[in-house]
């Protein structure tokens, strides 16, 4: 049976690992932070993937993002997802070079089309996740749902269009992510699950945003329609956490991978 | 011992690259043909989309290279995922090009239903069919890291040592030959138990 999966995800600005709540951005700290208070290693027998996202714009910060990951994938076993970025098939190049098994594409969607369906078409569809943020605005005539390419610019568009549209241009996964839980640490925004139609995902769904302890993966690894939790929280997971949070869901009857024994 | 990693261009290398490291073993990185038809472990690793992948390995003339080092019948292939695939004589992903045809069969896209959602992505256990070199010592139930959407059937079902299933059942080991073996999973993917199928293909 297939197995529903624990991701990890690292958010990463010029040198710095973030913390993202609503989508602002706090550093926490740089890659000497990160080894102190992670063992990869340990924790590549806790998660099933890893996700990391270069959200910064410094173009000469590339070459320092490369050698960071470096160090985190070192004697590390399992399947990563880099992002961030992605203007061209170059970028997604350089991405699958540095050790991506995947990568996610967010703005390109919007931006350039056609440079997203090359992606999947070159390296396929397995290889693209489409990542997407989204707010829900409430009017009077009921909840509508949007996603933001740019809080500032506020460029609106419908979430169920979007899905509808990345996976018609080929992405392989797809990696939603709650606006107003990102951060809090109170829990997966699973209203959202009953507004998608479930015939509108053909591919499987990655949800994110809100996970602040084990209790939230579980409800989330419980829901039929998702096929993977995502938690980005730099702090409530530090040290063991991980490790601790897998032995605890791998207690209960939850359809995961058994491996951390 | 040679071991040699074939670069098809699009590939995920350093993963394997690294999993082989891990395993004590000093691999060669190589697109040079004349390096690979002397390679004795050649592995195949795979990202890409077949059709892609297979004219840039045609381009390169590592078809040949390849076919070259299998004359002589103690060196071997493992091909990873899309390596695996590669194997197959066709596809129906992408543009056309015929594939290796060390292994009789072509590579399907996997089909989708309500329950089913393609790409299949994501550990999922394995049944052995057959003894099985690369499966030896590895427990029955294991779950590897697969990550597809299209999947090799191959003519012969002798080829098959192990499936899994996912709506369907698909091939997710094959062993041809005592010469030609591929996983459809990612053992460099699947946590340290991963390891030890390509630490398994080495000792062949």
């Amino acid at each position: 049976m297939l197995k529903k999966r624990i991701i990890f995800s690292l958010l990463y600005k010029d040198g710095m690992f973030c913390l993202s709540r609503n989508f602002r951005l706090q550093e926490i700290g740089d890659i000497e932070w990160l080894m102190k208070s992670y063992s990869f290693e340990e924790i590549s027998g806790s998660i099933d993937e890893l996700i990391i996202l270069n959200v910064g714009f410094k173009e000469n910060s590339k070459k320092r993002f490369f050698s960071d990951i470096d160090r985190i994938i070192k004697n590390f076993f399992v399947p990563i997802t880099i992002g961030g970025n992605v203007r061209s098939l170059n970028d997604a190049r350089e991405y699958f070079l540095a050790g991506a098994d995947k990568i996610s594409l967010n703005t390109l969607y919007i931006e350039n089309e056609i440079v997203a369906t090359e992606i999947s078409r070159v390296y396929g569809s397995q290889a693209v996740v489409a990542s997407i943020d989204y707010k829900k605005i409430s009017t009077d005539s009921g909840d509508i749902y949007r996603i933001y390419e740019n809080e500032s610019e506020r460029i609106e568009i419908d979430l169920l269009h979007q899905i509808k549209k990345v996976q018609e241009l080929g992405c392989g996964e797809l990696l939603i992510r709650s606006i107003a839980n990102d951060g809090t640490g109170n829990g997966l925004d699973l209203e959202l699950l009953s507004y998608i139609p479930s015939n509108l995902l053909t591919v499987p769904l990655i949800f994110a945003g809100g996970i602040g302890k084990s209790e939230h993966m579980e409800t989330g690894l419980s829901n039929s329609g998702i096929d993977a939790v995502c938690t980005a929280n730099l702090l409530n997971f530090i040290n063991q956490g991980l490790v601790r949070a897998r032995k605890e869901l791998e207690l209960k009857d939850l359809p995961i991978s058994q491996i951390s024994y | 011992m040679e071991i040699t990693i074939i670069d098809t261009g699009f590939a995920n290398i350093l993963s394997i690259k690294k999993a082989v490291e891990f395993l004590g073993f000093n691999p060669m990185v190589t697109t040079d043909p004349l390096v690979i038809s002397k390679g004795k472990h050649l592995i195949l690793p795979g990202v890409g989309a077949f059709g892609h992948v297979m004219s840039h390995i045609k381009k390169s003339r590592i078809d040949n290279a390849i076919q070259e080092a299998l004359v002589n019948p103690k060196n071997r292939i493992l091909g990873i995922c899309l390596g695996m695939q590669l194997l197959a004589e066709s596809s129906e992903e992408g543009i056309f090009e015929p594939g290796l045809g060390l292994i009789k069969g072509i590579s399907k896209k996997i089909s989708d239903s309500n329950e089913i959602k393609v790409p299949h992505v994501g550990f999922n256990s394995i049944s052995q069919t057959q003894d099985s070199q690369l499966l030896k010592d590895i427990p029955s139930d294991y779950n590897f890291y697969f990550l597809h959407s299209y999947a090799l059937v191959p003519e012969n079902t002798p080829s098959t040592v192990a499936t899994v299933k996912y709506g369907q059942l698909i091939t997710s080991v094959v062993e041809h030959n005592n010469q030609v073996y591929g996983t459809q999973f990612h053992p460099e993917k699947s946590q340290k138990t991963g390891l030890k199928v390509i630490s398994n293909f080495l000792k062949i």
